[in-house]
């Protein structure tokens, strides 16, 4: 339960809040999480802290913490896979709501955007002291030992080509299984697996395109759970990560 | 804290406290359009503002993040347009617009849906289709399919937009919202049914009063909460509330010491009920994991659910049946042990059988030496929840006469009374049911599921208490769709007769046998009565249907639309198309060729009647010829099937299409017992109240009701107010199942319209007479809310209503009868579906859906088309994507509507609707049931056209991605 709720006007006091143990304060982005949390915390509204923006800078896209999913959406375009990937995870209400940086800290395995997160490789930008973390580590250890902080933007290559597909019981349906793979310039693929467990998983990261499957197989080989068995997840996304990675291929 | 809200452009000041949502604010000071569907993952949408101009779940912000933006509600759009004598703008184009589309059903979702859709005009004044559908795709409505919402949100734009004009717009609304109508040509003359009359709860469903079950503010109320239990089968052996009770705010903890052991049923059902009474509001002993173990009350919810915690109950587990084939193997857990429990029939509770049906029509060994081929297989369909939006709530209350007020949201209020009474400890006449609106219900609400907690709770306290069901409260411990397997035998002649048709069911009831019998009793009344053979079979058909249904330690299942028949119509729809393929018949043809026509007996008539003496039957109307003619020109069948350049896709190779039919019938209502009544009585304008115990659920029965009333008593339909279903106030009905109002509560209603229309005519003709000549009361005819004489001469409905109410001979202009019915003629349709299956993941798209329905003649189109898209997409997800599952500890899988996924707007097929109508001869306007049909031959369709797409033979459903990749590699 929230017994408190803070909105501060700057950084600065938001970290001092942040950096309070007693009560357990945490960030509050879109709150469509926070608000149902029975634990009792502080929050910390992060609506007056100019974090909303997508900013295209040299070679990477920034995208403020608190800028919404539709927001989003509406930058990227309901086909690109960023996008399809936003409409699957969320209907329009909640879109309007979540943020990126509550996505990035509280969405799941079964979550399709974040798999293209993932498969983009995406920056994650932490106050105080904008210190990095790679969408990798940060799934790893998730908010292990996270205390007084917040993120203030994810970065994201700008010149990847990415693909996505998922896989569920109707068009909008939580994925079952989906993929999202990228493609750097000089070739290079990285893959990304989800539907399934705590965090999304990389199924291959890149050059030789020829054992992609192979290793997208042995990424799946224990994603069995009450959704669908580790063969089922095996079969179809070795189908999808080949589906997408020839299509990157044919430049769509 | 203090915050300051901008509500429609008026600033308010709250104190709350931190962890208040927005909702809790907004409906604690009377914004009553936002509603709540028991989210906890905010999935529903329901409970919708605008933001800043932008839609949000209310349910899912805290109240102080809102603080500094500009909150919109529905209470701020419009509103009626007259008001005595201030007059004001009216209703906004979007609300006009969602009333005259049919848009509008149970109405719980309707709010939100007009505030996201307001936010997408105001940005996008022409917003295409898949707009719409985008600006829709964050609410869940589980009654309309979406289809009329999007059409309203069309038209509302091109008014705004000026695209059309005003005088356009409710033609142009009509012209796209209206379904195909094949007339029946009896049917010309009616002046009101027939007709798309705007339903008459839609202006307030629009502007969202506070017309639902928790829409109330009552002092001093206290918030109810249930201790489920976490272990599937155990008894209590020690449970302490002490702690509980000493919580400050906290008024009441009741468990199995401290009331009464009454056994009953939750199932509403009339007297006596077709079932064993297996359950008690609290028990020593839980059967699965979500029954049962405490009632608290107390001042705050969060208060009732910190109390839940301070319980401290030791359980004795005892071992647990999940699988059904393991019920009645000896030696299997028994369920219930108790020795109130009372059996109905053949129930055995030693052998975990709650009901068991043995039928045998004809001579079915014999009908099977004679085929040339038998076919056999196995089916299974899957347990799947009602998901209606509004959640099980209600609020109960003593009244200052000391009787008890229970306002629930049910769709058998009269039953409710009847049967809660012996547990409550009081006489039916010291209870008092109220029904408001219903915020949907599909058969999960002809159950007494939870108005015994909050009774017991305000007799405990003598406070007047509210319980609502959270969603995760709906999925693990409301009722569902009774999941079954399936045996089917068929023995068919190579020129396609059937000869002979078998089907064992073993139905799993969950732990209490809730529509235990009356359930599964349909499965084969219905899904087995359509093939009944051809040549001599059809007077003689063989059918055989055998169920054992027994308890197991999962949710109990209940009544849910369709009542048994889509289970039924599963197996012998994939059973038919399987067997037309093999013998490379049409399949349409096939069916036909057997199916049952109009003069025949309905073949199960003399054999079952929901646990009561059965007697023979005749159809009269059988429309299903021309349904499948209009279906197969809707969906262009000539040009798809068995054509093998349609069935595969430019460029994806791994992509095949597929088409399939399934043909279905219904009943409408039960015969000899279905009991429905009216009162009708005018009032000094010439306009009626009309008084009816039916249950209007969403589905327009209020409307189609009023419309019948109007034809009789030649007024429109807006001069009928209707108030239904108040146990003190309304007349008796069964209540809303069985697909029964329009025909059975509708000619109860048109009974009483006629005895009222009787004596308009006679006083009418006496004061006619008194000017030239004598009017006899046979020539009055009434129209146009006039009574006119042969001679053209007439007295307006005011004038007679006025004369007799004031000036001579005073009386009160009245009518009352009920009806219950010999017959329950068959709604009869054909279901069209179009997909396309990724052979390689499995992966299916429904593309299209055709349904063409004979529902007799069609009382209101629109209304009566909504029941259909709604039930085809609900239909669709136990298709594709709804079921129930269970872990090895009788867990569920499903809490939430987004694990539960029930279709979006934004991911819909095409839709088409087609009514073929019959003149039933057995209702006064020829009508025959809607509401039910349309969840039976969606999934058959669908399973045909994966089958037709790429050879998959599915035997269960939903048609999930690894089933189907599954079914093709066994193809292979
Ligand atoms: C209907 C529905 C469908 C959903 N579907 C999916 C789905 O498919 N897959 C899925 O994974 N999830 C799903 N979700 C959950 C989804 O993850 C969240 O709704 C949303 O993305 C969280 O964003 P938010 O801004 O509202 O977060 P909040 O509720 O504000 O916060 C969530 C968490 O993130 C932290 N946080 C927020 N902002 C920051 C920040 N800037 N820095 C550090 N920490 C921060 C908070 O402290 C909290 O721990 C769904 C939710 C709903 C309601
Ligand atoms: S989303 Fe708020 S009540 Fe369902
Ligand atoms: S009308 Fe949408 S939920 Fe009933």
């Amino acid at each position: 339960m929230i017994i408190e709720y803070h909105r501060p006007k700057d950084e600065s006091q938001a970290l001092a809040l942040l950096n309070r143990k007693i009560p357990i304060t945490i960030p509050l982005g879109g709150g469509t999480v926070v608000s149902k949390t029975s634990q009792e915390v502080a929050v910390v509204d992060l609506q007056f802290l100019d974090l909303n923006y997508i900013r295209e800078e040299n070679k990477t896209i920034a995208i403020g913490s608190m800028t919404t999913l539709e927001e989003m959406l509406s930058y990227f375009g309901k086909e690109s896979a960023i996008g399809q990937a936003i409409v699957i995870d969320a209907g329009k209400n909640i879109r309007c709501m979540a943020t990126l940086g509550g996505s990035v800290v509280s969405n799941g395995g079964r979550s399709a955007l974040l798999t293209v997160l993932k498969a983009l490789g995406i920056e994650i930008v932490w106050k105080p002291g904008d210190k990095v973390t790679d969408i990798d580590t940060w799934l790893a250890s998730k908010d292990a030992g996270r205390f007084g902080d917040f993120i203030s933007e994810i970065r994201m290559p700008k010149e990847v080509q990415v693909a996505f597909e998922s896989v569920g019981r109707s068009p909008l349906d939580l994925p079952i299984i989906c993929c999202a793979v990228t493609r750097q310039p000089n070739g290079s693929l990285r893959l990304a697996l989800g539907g399934f467990g705590e965090a999304p998983i990389l199924g291959y990261e890149g050059n030789a395109w020829g054992d992609v499957a192979k290793s997208v197989g042995g990424a799946l080989n224990a994603a069995g759970d009450e959704w669908a068995s580790a063969e089922y997840r095996v079969e179809a996304g070795t189908i999808l990560a080949k589906r997408l990675i020839e299509a990157l291929a044919e430049g769509k | 804290m203090n915050i300051n809200l901008d509500i429609n452009n008026c600033m308010i000041p709250f104190e709350i406290q931190p962890a208040v949502t927005l909702l809790s604010v907004l409906r604690g000071a009377g914004y009553f359009g936002a509603k709540f569907g028991g989210c906890k993952k905010g999935e529903c949408g329901a409970c919708t503002v605008l933001l800043d101009g932008k839609p949000v779940n209310s349910c899912s912000m805290l109240a102080a993040q809102a603080e500094g933006h500009k909150i919109q509600t529905i209470e701020g759009i419009g509103q009626h347009p007259d008001q005595g004598w201030k007059k004001t703008e009216g209703l906004h184009p979007l609300q006009q617009a969602f009333i005259e589309s049919g848009a509008i059903q149970c109405g719980y979702c309707t709010p939100a849906m007009v505030l996201s859709t307001k936010s997408l005009i105001d940005k996008s004044p022409e917003p295409s289709e898949e707009d719409i559908r985008d600006a829709l795709s964050g609410i869940l409505c589980r009654c309309t399919g979406y289809q009329k919402p999007v059409e309203a949100v069309r038209a509302a734009a091109a008014l705004m937009n000026g695209s059309v004009t005003l005088s356009e717009f409710s033609d142009d609304i009509k012209a796209n919202s209206m379904p195909q109508m094949d007339l029946a040509p009896e049917a010309e003359g009616f002046k009101s049914v027939g007709k798309p009359d705007i339903k008459v709860d839609a202006m307030k469903l629009v502007q969202g009063k506070a017309a639902f079950t928790a829409d109330i503010d009552i002092k001093d109320l206290l918030v109810a909460r249930v201790l489920h239990s976490p272990v599937a089968h155990a008894r209590i052996k020690r449970i302490d509330v002490e702690k509980a009770r000493a919580l400050p705010g906290v008024h009441a903890v009741l468990t199995y010491k401290d009331i009464p052991r009454v056994v009953f049923t939750t199932a509403g059902q009339s007297d006596p009920i077709p079932g064993p009474l297996d359950a008690f509001s609290l028990d020593n002993k839980v059967r699965f994991v979500g029954d049962r173990v405490a009632f608290v009350a107390a001042e705050t919810a969060e208060i009732a659910a910190k109390a839940l915690g301070l319980i401290d109950v030791e359980y004795e587990e005892l071992p647990i049946l999940l699988n059904s084939e393991d019920a009645m193997k000896p030696g299997a857990p028994i369920l219930h042990d108790e020795p109130e429990y009372q059996n109905f029939a053949d129930s055995d509770p030693s052998k975990n059988l709650a009901a068991e049906i043995r039928i045998d029509i004809g001579n079915v060994e014999n009908g099977f030496k004679e085929a040339d081929r038998i076919f056999e297989a196995d089916y299974e369909v899957p347990k799947v929840q009602q998901a209606h939006i509004e959640p099980h709530v209600t609020v109960t209350y003593w009244d200052s006469d000391d009787r008890l007020v229970i306002r629930t949201s049910t769709q058998v209020p009269f039953h409710a009374r009847r049967q809660l009474a012996p547990v409550l400890g009081l006489p039916i006449k010291r209870i008092r049911v109220i029904k408001p609106r219903i915020g949907g219900g599909f058969g999960g609400k002809q159950e007494i599921l939870i108005e015994d907690v909050a009774a017991h709770l305000t007799i405990a306290t003598g406070k007047p208490v509210v319980f609502g069901y959270s969603r995760e409260e709906e999925f693990i411990a409301a009722r569902s769709r009774h999941p079954m397997k399936i045996h089917m035998k068929t023995g068919v002649k190579m020129d396609g007769t059937v000869t002979a048709n078998e089907m064992h069911v073993l139905t799993d009831t969950g732990a209490y046998g809730c529509h235990a019998l009356t359930v599964t009793g349909n499965t084969g009344q219905k899904a087995m009565a359509l093939y009944v053979g051809d040549g001599k079979y059809r007077k003689s058909p063989n059918i055989r249907f055998y169920a054992d249904i027994v308890y197991t330690n999962t949710p109990p299942a209940g009544a849910y639309r369709g009542y048994g028949v889509p289970q039924g119509f599963w197996p012998v729809e994939r059973q038919m198309e399987t067997i037309a393929r093999e013998l490379n018949l049409d399949p349409i043809e096939f069916r036909l060729k057997n199916a049952l026509r109009a003069g025949e007996l309905q073949p199960f008539s003399t054999s079952w009647s929901e646990g009561r003496e059965p007697k023979p039957e005749i159809v009269h109307t059988v429309g299903l010829e021309r349904c499948v003619k209009l279906g197969k020109l809707a969906i262009d069948w000539e040009k798809k099937f068995s054509k093998s350049e349609w069935h595969t896709v430019a460029g994806k190779p791994h992509l095949r299409k597929g088409i399939g039919v399934a043909m279905v019938m219904q009943g409408t209502a039960i015969p000899y017992l279905d009991m429905g009544a009216a009162s009708i009585k005018i009032n000094e304008d010439g306009s009626f109240n009309l008084l009816i115990g039916a249950t209007d659920l969403g589905t327009g029965s209020d409307t189609v009701l009023a419309q019948m009333a109007s034809e009789v008593l030649g007024v429109p339909t807006e001069d009928i107010l209707v108030y239904s279903s108040d146990t003190d106030m309304t007349p008796f009905d069964k209540g809303a199942y069985a697909s029964s109002t329009t025909y059975i509560s509708g000619t109860a209603v048109t009974n009483a319209a006629m005895q009222a229309a009787e004596r308009i005519k006679v006083r009418a003709a006496f004061m006619l007479s008194k000017d030239e000549r004598k009017v006899t009361t046979e020539e009055i005819v009434l129209r146009e809310r006039k009574a006119f004489a042969a001679d053209g001469r007439s007295v307006t409905m005011a004038e007679v209503a006025c004369e007799s109410l004031h000036h001579a001979n005073q009386e009160q202009i009245m009518g009352t009868a009920s009806y219950v019915s010999p017959v329950a003629p068959p709604p009869f349709a054909a279901q069209f579906a179009e997909v396309t299956v990724d052979i390689e993941t499995g992966k299916v798209i429904v593309d299209k859906l055709v349904m063409a329905v004979d529902s007799g003649v069609i009382v209101n189109p629109l209304t009566a088309s909504g029941q259909i898209e709604g039930g085809m997409v609900q239909a669709l997800g136990y298709a594709v994507s709804e079921e129930m599952v269970y872990d090895a500890k009788g867990r569920a899988r499903e809490r939430d509507l987004v694990d539960y996924h029930i279709f979006r707007a934004d991911e819909m097929p095409e839709m088409k609707t087609i009514f073929v109508e019959t003149y039933e001869p057995s209702h006064p306007f020829g009508a025959k049931a809607v509401a039910e049909i349309p969840m039976d031959g969606v999934a058959p369709a669908v399973g045909n056209a994966i089958q037709d797409a790429c050879g998959a033979m599915l035997y269960r459903n939903p048609a999930t991605p690894e089933r189907v990749l599954e079914a093709i590699k066994r193809r292979k």
